[in-house]
């Protein structure tokens, strides 16, 4: 009877993964499925919605300029960025199609070039650069080089204000209808790229986990490594809100990772799923922590967050695509 | 069916004609693809930095034009090796030409690249043109329809030694019992139409490994005997079908499927082959030929078994790993930052290998702690020679084998670009692998 308890058990598996591949999808298509179900569509409608918050906000801010408008449309801008930024691992699909991504993530703005615009503005916005508009844009009109609010207000008011807050209408609207455009393709019936992501199983999957990877490496390297240990060659960012935003981008991943990527992960190798699922509590932790917006590099609080960046970047560059079997940024010739 | 008994002459030489001529063929398809796709730029031309192999620094791609004529000479040797035209010079010229590009860097390193090398190095002693070929229709003199019966055996043990070593590389606790890496290969290809859905399945993994590690095992054994012989050729084509369908190796499983003829009966392909009015070739084996087979086998036998005595060391940091035919054998992964410090200036800064390396170069850099140690050499170098003398390199570096957790292989606080000792390796972990032995 042992001796037949080996086959018989062989012959389970194999009848109990026959009828799970008769099931329509594979693991990895589920995987990938709810990362659009669950991660992209809504992540891109929550978008939709703060940069017409955004937008409003800006208008009203232009038809009467004052303290509280400017607060609001403030507070707009960072609820829009947050949500930027936590889909900022995920530039797929209909946002890399054409110059959408750089509207949102496009953080090198030329206060010339804004000026020049403000001066003239373009007939149309299209043939405006990213260096003069999208999110960064309307960040530098409202924030303006993190002047004191009566400049910035005074920027904006009385008929010299008038060009100022008429471009800074143009260019949020502008936002808000890109985003709408961008949710709606991840809405059903989706757009053609939507559905190249959704159907592209490995290779979307290569595509998703290389994301996740260079930006992992952007976060542990540019912004938290730079922070507690400056190199000669490293320009840290001292953008006060830039901890909620990098906050809001590892949140960003984690989303992913709970949206569909942690359960195929799971299904290949539990033990790393669980540890993803720790690094990722205990790094959003970390961060949550970083309120300063430019703290003593030898900050506990910092040294902690950066230490906690490093584990999580190993465990995004390395572990991770060597389990999903995602090759990163590789230039494929044969190999044995 | 002919024996060894009813043909006192010699050995046929037709076997060995059909080996060369699969052998030509297949490389000059080799070089030519290496071409089309764009290797020659990307492996040799646009980086900054090869990685030489120890003793052999002094090979240097040619400049610009000239790496892509030396892969087209070596294709057009390929082709005469195929054709038996001027076939000694051509797989002199081939070996040597392939050889050299092999050597010129080594994250290029293939198994099957060594056993393409292996194999043009032996044919260069073999009297594979004196039938069919264009140098035995030139010169009727050349031709000879028998010969000695060693090139063949020779040839037949470079294979078996290939299967063999794979399959006991297999015999291992990640392979067997873990299913790793298969278990992350397979999953993988799971888009591939009608098999795909099965790939995901851990039972499946197990059963490739186990099946794997039996094919590869017994296949020479199983070719050599009359009885198995078709149901092994079968097998073979069938396996190395699969693998080339499943995993990029380029040219390797038509190499072995051309290998596995060789194990056919000595009268194959021609089953009456005519009787030449010609006498066997004086090909002769002289006592010192004898003597460089021996050591050869020699060399074949102790290289793959040098790993034995490294355990999972060997897999960690890679040493035993090359010219070991340790075939597809673990999923390994590392990525590594670079730190120059100048103590005199006090100065510290973070050197990308990016800038440098090629992603392919940088990726297989990243996982192997010895290619790690010689760029930090190399960024040392560059430093002097921008006059700052002192400068030392350390790097920290992370490797995942088979699923485990990543852990640091190399001593981070290790100035790699001074005298090392043996502890700059730091050990591999020693815990189970993540996975468990389970079907589900």
């Amino acid at each position: 009877m042992n001796l037949l308890r080996p086959p018989l058990c062989l012959l389970l598996s194999a009848l109990t993964c026959a009828a799970e591949v008769k099931e329509a999808r594979t693991a990895k298509e589920r995987a990938i499925h709810a990362v659009a179900g669950k991660f992209a569509a809504p992540g891109y409608a929550t978008l939709a919605e703060k940069c017409r918050l955004l937008a409003d906000a800006a208008e009203a801010l232009a038809e009467a300029p004052d303290a509280a408008r400017l607060e609001k449309s403030r507070a707009c801008w960072l609820a829009a960025a947050i949500a930027a930024r936590e889909l900022e691992c995920f530039k797929i699909g209909p946002v890399a199609d054409g110059s959408d991504a750089s509207l949102f993530y496009f953080e090198a703005v030329r206060p010339a070039s804004i000026e020049r615009a403000v001066a003239n503005p373009p007939a149309e916005l299209h043939d405006l650069g990213a260096a003069a508009k999208g999110l960064h844009g309307i960040e530098y009109l409202l924030f303006h080089a993190d002047k004191d609010d009566a400049a910035v207000l005074a920027g904006l008011s009385g008929e010299s204000g008038k060009k100022r807050r008429n471009y800074l209408s143009l260019i949020s609207r502008e936002l808000a209808d890109r985003s709408a455009h961008l949710a709606k393709s991840w809405q059903e019936p989706r757009a053609a790229s939507a559905l190249r992501f959704i159907n592209g199983g490995q290779e979307s999957l290569n595509t998703l986990v290389n994301q996740i990877a260079a930006l992992s490496e952007t976060i542990a390297v540019d912004r938290l490594e730079a922070r507690i240990a400056p190199l000669d060659d490293a320009e840290p960012d001292e953008n006060p809100r830039a901890w909620q935003l990098l906050h809001a981008s590892v949140n960003g991943i984690h989303k992913v990772h709970l949206g569909g990527l942690g359960d195929y992960t799971r299904h290949l190798n539990a033990p790393l799923a669980d540890l993803l699922d720790r690094r990722f509590t205990s790094a959003l932790d970390r961060l949550a922590a970083l309120r300063q917006p430019g703290p003593d590099p030898q900050a506990p609080a910092l040294m902690e967050a950066a230490r906690e960046g490093f584990e999580l970047n190993v465990l995004l560059r390395n572990d991770l695509p060597s389990t999903l079997g995602v090759t990163l940024t590789f230039i494929s010739t044969d190999g044995d | 069916m002919a024996t060894e008994r009813d043909t006192p002459a010699g050995f046929p030489l037709h076997s060995l004609a059909v080996f060369r001529i699969a052998f030509g063929l297949l490389m000059t398809v080799a070089m030519l693809r290496f071409m089309a796709r764009g290797w020659v730029d990307e492996l040799f031309l646009q980086p900054e930095f090869h990685f030489p192999y120890p003793g052999f620094g002094w090979i240097r791609p040619w400049p610009g034009g000239w790496m892509h004529l030396h892969v087209a000479t070596v294709a057009a040797a390929a082709l005469g090796v195929a054709l038996g035209f001027h076939y000694r010079a051509c797989i002199v010229l081939f070996f040597a030409g392939f050889t050299y590009l092999e050597l010129i860097d080594r994250t290029t390193y293939l198994n099957h690249y060594y056993l393409v090398s292996l194999v043009a190095g032996l044919l260069a002693f073999m009297p594979a043109h004196r039938v069919w070929s264009l140098d035995a229709r030139r010169r009727p003199t050349l031709a000879r329809a028998t010969g000695p019966a060693w090139p063949v055996r020779l040839l037949r043990f470079q294979f078996a030694v290939v299967y063999f070593f794979a399959g006991v590389a297999k015999l291992d606790a990640d392979w067997l019992f873990e299913a790793q890496p298969l278990r992350i290969w397979l999953a993988a290809r799971s888009d591939l139409p009608w098999i795909g859905p099965w790939l995901e399945h851990v039972p499946v993994a197990y059963a490739a490994s186990w099946t794997g590690a039996a094919f590869d095992l017994s296949a020479p054994f199983l070719l050599l005997w009359r009885r198995t012989r078709p149901f092994a050729f079968a097998a073979v084509v069938g396996f190395h079908l699969f693998t080339a369908l499943l995993f990029p190796i380029g040219m390797f499983p038509w190499i072995m499927i051309a290998g596995a003829t060789l194990f056919f009966p000595r009268d194959w392909p021609l089953r009456n082959p005519p009787r030449s009015p010609l006498p066997p070739t004086t090909d002769k084996l002289p006592a010192w030929g004898m003597a460089l087979i021996c050591l050869h086998v020699v060399i074949q036998l102790a290289l793959p078994l040098r790993g034995s005595f490294i355990g999972n060391k060997g897999a960690w940091c890679g040493s035993g790993f090359d010219w070991s035919w340790k075939v597809m054998l673990v999923e390994k992964r590392g990525s590594v930052s670079f730190f120059a410090h100048d103590p005199s200036r006090g100065r510290r800064w973070r050197i990308d290998p990016a800038d440098t390396l090629t992603p392919r170069q940088a990726q297989m850099m990243a996982q192997d702690p010895r290619l790690i140690r010689d760029f930090a050499r190399h960024l040392a170098a560059v430093q002097r020679e921008r006059r700052h003398g002192g400068v030392e390199i350390r790097a920290d570096a992370f490797v995942t084998l088979n699923g485990r957790p990543s852990r640091r292989i190399i001593d981070p606080r290790v100035n790699l670009a001074g005298p090392l000792d043996p502890g700059w390796i730091l050990p591999p972990p020693d815990e189970p692998l993540a996975g468990r032995l389970s079907l589900r």
